[in-house]
């Protein structure tokens, strides 16, 4: 079911985005190989330096 | 009566080691978790879920009520003061006064390598499920951005390193 457009949400600015594809990139390439600790470290650091925006209330786009 | 905050006790590591024993003793039973971090005031992570002191018998025979946390994981470069404090989720509520301790440095490096414990494998694939569709649609709803977060933190747990060096 999707998500109700009207409900609240966290929206992410354009390098927050794109940080996001190599943050899903580097867990899937943590899966499928044991990763060094300073791209472990780098990949928790890209995480904890995410800035979403907390938007209320909509209705909001589907994509942004 | 709840008696006033009892002095915190936190022995520090021991050699060349990647733990922290904390402890807390007061007079009358208490509940509370731990909090530290690396500065003074500032406390980044929370150990819960609130422990209950557990009643020790003193060798005058008095009863002391002590919480304990042993705190794994602390695998540094170089040595690093914490600093934390217990914050008390009983009636009486209240803090203690802030400790600090040091942590040995363990030479750490970026060239170590994490193994991850199996039960992170499903973690990180849904880390990578919720950041691909954040950054394919821009946002998250405020469940998914809760669990993302949640994800990363758990991921953390369990994990193994095999140092550089061959430890």
């Amino acid at each position: 079911m999707p998500y109700p457009s009207n409900q609240p949400r966290y929206e992410f600015g354009s390098t927050d985005k794109a940080t996001m594809g190599t943050i899903a990139n580097s867990a899937i390439s943590f899966i499928q190989k044991a990763p060094l600790r300073g791209a472990y470290d780098t990949w928790n650091t890209q995480i904890n330096g995410l800035t979403p925006t907390y938007k209320a209330t909509g209705p909001f786009p589907d994509k942004v | 009566m709840i008696e006033p905050q009892a002095a915190l006790t936190a022995l520090n590591a021991v050699g060349n080691s990647d733990w922290a024993l904390i402890t807390q003793t007061t007079a009358t039973p208490r509940r509370g978790y731990l909090q530290y971090g690396t500065a003074t005031g500032v406390y980044t992570v929370n150990i819960k879920p609130d422990i209950l002191g557990t009643a020790e018998k003193q060798s005058d025979g008095t009863i002391q009520y002590r919480m304990t946390w042993n705190l794994p994981g602390f695998q540094l470069a170089a040595a690093q003061s914490y600093f934390a404090i217990v914050t008390y989720t009983d009636q009486a509520g209240g803090a203690t006064t802030e400790i600090t301790w040091s942590q040995p440095g363990l030479n750490a490096s970026a060239s170590d390598t994490v193994i991850f414990d199996n039960r992170n494998f499903p973690r990180l694939a849904q880390i990578a499920e919720l950041a691909g569709r954040a950054s394919y649609r821009g946002w998250l709803s405020t469940d998914e951005w809760r669990q993302f977060k949640l994800l990363q933190a758990s991921s953390a747990e369990f994990n193994r390193v095999i140092w550089a060096d061959g430890r």
